[in-house]
């Protein structure tokens, strides 16, 4: 299967030694929850105007405690960038909420398409955005496609992404493709996911749902069945609103323990996929944890999120980048360094990510986490 | 004391150790450079243990990850106070979680049960009646888009209580008033609108024209509707869904929840209790200044009542107050008003 020793990696073995640079988070999970805690209050306290600092003090604990070779990573955006770009975002969700009061179904329309034809620039600005405030050891990243490349890119993926079984082939066109166009500074970034995990990830998310919508009406059907059997039938119709109430929720759990199983293994192996073999130039990060683990670290992300209301999200979060962090490293082959030169870049406006946050649909730290 | 420091050049990720210390505000590199720590400057730190960015006039940065608490010490002592990164301060402080949760528990609960409605309030106190009546000009005619046919009142009968609605608007004095029908089979129902526009259901003035003193009892609904315009409860209502969704805003970053928060209260259009109590105090005040019997709207009110038993939900869990509350209420503001009319 996918975690044995494949042909590549074998033939790796036989490659002159390579040299190990520890990759390691030294935050705390329960830290960053309080730092989310205290500006979560502030934000609260000056109605949502302190809300880019906020995110930048998150992202910063996040970056700053993950070291790499023992040098912090940085995030070096600047806050007033974020509250530019979500007062310009304010300003057209609040012309679709005027849309909404006044029933204006045409303005309405024409805001949401123009929202969705606008989606793949609001992506290709949070790709440029994240990228080139992302820093380590003095040199910034950055994000080379071309708008028009990004949009038809876009286009591409939506189409071959159109059948549920063809979507792994997109997932890996997709991560190829912002890879291909993602530098350190002049270290270009390469990934080839493994078809066989996003295909895994896949056919374990499809099978969890479909086995647990088969037992949940197994179950069912015997509980239905007991009932009629044992039950008077003006008993039946009676049945008390306890009962219905308490079936209710336990059908609830029941979908929401296959929804997230699924979701889970989804995502577990599509990191795993992603991840594991990525190269910054010449530089090969490894995982030295299973898809079926790092499926397990998410399942306790989504249910424990989802069952405290949110609240232990930080905590949940700062934990799993912390166990992926931790079994980690990057492979430099011998003779080669991690010694790249700073392009320098322009400034990239905070709109996409602040729409994209805003709408729903979040890139940043977690691109692809 | 000296720390370890990895110096990264300008440009490149070039990196050196060297050691730092800090000497008569100078800080001191091993590398023989040295800089006055008022002209570099200190990337923002979150957490206890954040490492220490020393951006140095040369361009290039320092970087120190080890014994972070004992250098900002020493650093942070030689800065003036208004350079000592007060906010990352503030989160290393002990007691900053149990302070926060505090403070975010009573300012949630403020905006929700006070602040909100005192916000909306102002804001609504802020916006001109024209501008009010565009608002609900747009309100009006997109109820035909979820299917609500608003239109002029037709008939005979409902001519006859559109003539009261405009006797008692001019009474009231409000700057625009206008009265519209909806044909909505089976719902007894009137509302208003922001900018002055009351829609009564067709099945409603069916229903009471008929009645003795029908009329009478439908103009104190139409006063009733005065009320909630005279004091622009709905556009408060808009205006307070709104403020209270961007609170969940700012909570879940979801911009979503304001737009459906606005459409979920139009079609609602639910008063509070106190406002209910205001515009039922604005239609008995109204009407005896009109010279109008409030009695037919009382009783109108506790035949809506015996009709759909409005008092079995317990009254806190309902915005609206018990029914039977504000008939009480109503016959004793009556009943003060004529002695005070009989006095005078």
């Amino acid at each position: 299967m996918s975690d044995e020793l494949t042909y590549q990696d074998q033939t790796e073995k036989d490659k002159p030694e390579s040299r190990k640079i520890p990759i390691q988070f030294i935050g705390s999970p329960r830290e960053y929850w309080k730092i989310y805690m205290i500006n979560l209050a502030l934000t609260i306290l000056t109605l949502g105007l302190y809300r880019p600092w906020a995110k930048v003090r998150q992202y910063k604990y996040l970056y700053n405690h993950l070291l790499v070779d023992g040098i912090p990573m940085d995030f070096t955006a600047k806050p007033i960038r974020l509250l530019f770009g979500q007062l310009i975002v304010m300003l057209f969700f609040g012309l679709y909420a005027y849309s909404q009061i006044t029933i204006n179904v045409t303005l309405s329309v024409i805001l949401i398409l123009t929202f969705i034809l606008m989606l793949p620039i609001l992506m290709w600005l949070s790709y440029r955005f994240f990228f080139r405030y992302t820093q380590w050891s003095g040199v910034s990243m950055s994000f080379t496609a071309s708008k028009s490349e990004f949009y038809l890119e876009t286009i591409i993926n939506s189409l071959v992404s159109i059948f549920f079984i063809t979507v792994p082939l997109a997932q890996r066109r997709w991560f190829k493709f912002i890879a291909r166009n993602a530098f350190w500074g002049n270290k270009q970034l390469s990934v080839n996911p493994s078809l066989e995990k996003l295909y895994t990830g896949l056919g374990l998310y499809i099978g969890t749902i479909a086995g647990g919508i088969f037992i949940f009406f197994t179950i069912l059907v015997v509980v239905m069945g007991v009932a009629t059997v044992s039950m008077p039938e003006e008993n039946l119709s009676n049945m008390s609103a306890g009962f219905v109430i308490g079936f209710t929720i336990l059908g609830l759990l029941i979908y929401l323990s296959i929804l997230f199983g699924g979701m889970a293994f989804l995502k577990g192996y599509t990191v795993h996929a992603i991840y594991h073999g990525l190269k910054i130039g010449s530089a090969k990060l490894k995982l030295n944890i299973k898809p079926l683990r790092l499926s397990w670290e998410y399942l306790k992300l989504y249910v424990l999120t989802i069952f405290s209301f949110g609240f232990a999200y930080p905590y949940l979060f700062a934990k799993l980048l912390a166990t992926i962090a931790n079994n980690a490293h990057l492979e430099l082959p011998e003779g080669e360094s991690l010694l790249t030169r700073d392009m320098a870049t322009e400034e990239v406006s905070a709109i996409g990510v602040e729409a994209l946050d805003d709408a729903g649909f979040d890139i940043d730290f977690d691109i692809g986490l | 004391m000296k720390f370890k420091a990895q110096l990264i050049r300008t440009g490149t990720s070039e990196r050196t150790e060297v050691f730092v210390s800090i000497e008569r505000k100078v800080l001191r590199l091993s590398n023989g450079d040295s800089y006055p720590i008022g002209e570099v400057s200190v990337g923002e730190r979150s957490g206890v243990n954040s490492p220490f960015f020393i951006f140095l006039p040369s361009g290039q940065q320092l970087i120190i990850t080890e014994n972070v608490r004992e250098f900002a010490d020493e650093f942070y002592k030689h800065l003036p106070f208004y350079r000592k990164n007060w906010l990352h301060r503030f989160e290393t402080w002990g007691k900053s979680l149990l302070v926060s949760v505090l403070v975010l528990i009573a300012a949630i609960t403020f905006w929700l049960t006070k602040g909100s409605d005192m916000a909306a309030e102002w804001l609504a106190n802020r916006i001109s009646y024209d501008l009010e009546y565009e608002l609900g000009k747009h309100i009006l005619s997109g109820l035909s888009t979820l299917g609500w046919t608003v239109r002029k009142p037709s008939t005979s009968d409902e001519k006859r209580v559109e003539e009261l609605f405009y006797f008692l608007s001019e009474q009231a004095e409000v700057k625009y008033a206008h009265f519209y029908v909806l044909d909505k089979p089976k719902i007894v129902n009137a509302f208003a609108i922001p900018g002055g526009f009351v829609v009564f259901t067709s099945e409603m003035i069916d229903d009471y024209i008929s009645e003795e003193d029908g009329l009478e009892a439908l103009g104190g609904v139409a006063a009733h509707e005065l009320g909630h315009i005279k004091h622009r409860h709905s556009l408060r209502i808009l205006i307070k869904s709104a403020l209270v969704a961007s609170i969940f805003t700012i909570l879940t970053g979801d911009v979503s929840i304001v737009s459906l928060g606005m459409a979920q209260q139009l079609l609602s259009l639910a008063y509070t209790r106190k406002q209910e109590e205001e515009a039922d105090a604005y239609a008995i005040t109204l009407l005896m200044k009109s010279y109008l019997d409030p009695e037919p709207f009382i009783e109108l009110m506790q035949n809506l009542k015996e009709k759909y038993d409005t008092d079995e939900v317990p009254e806190f869990l309902q915005s609206h107050p018990h029914m039977s509350k504000r008939i009480k209420k109503m016959r004793q503001l009556m009943e003060q008003l004529k002695k005070q009319d009989f006095q005078e």
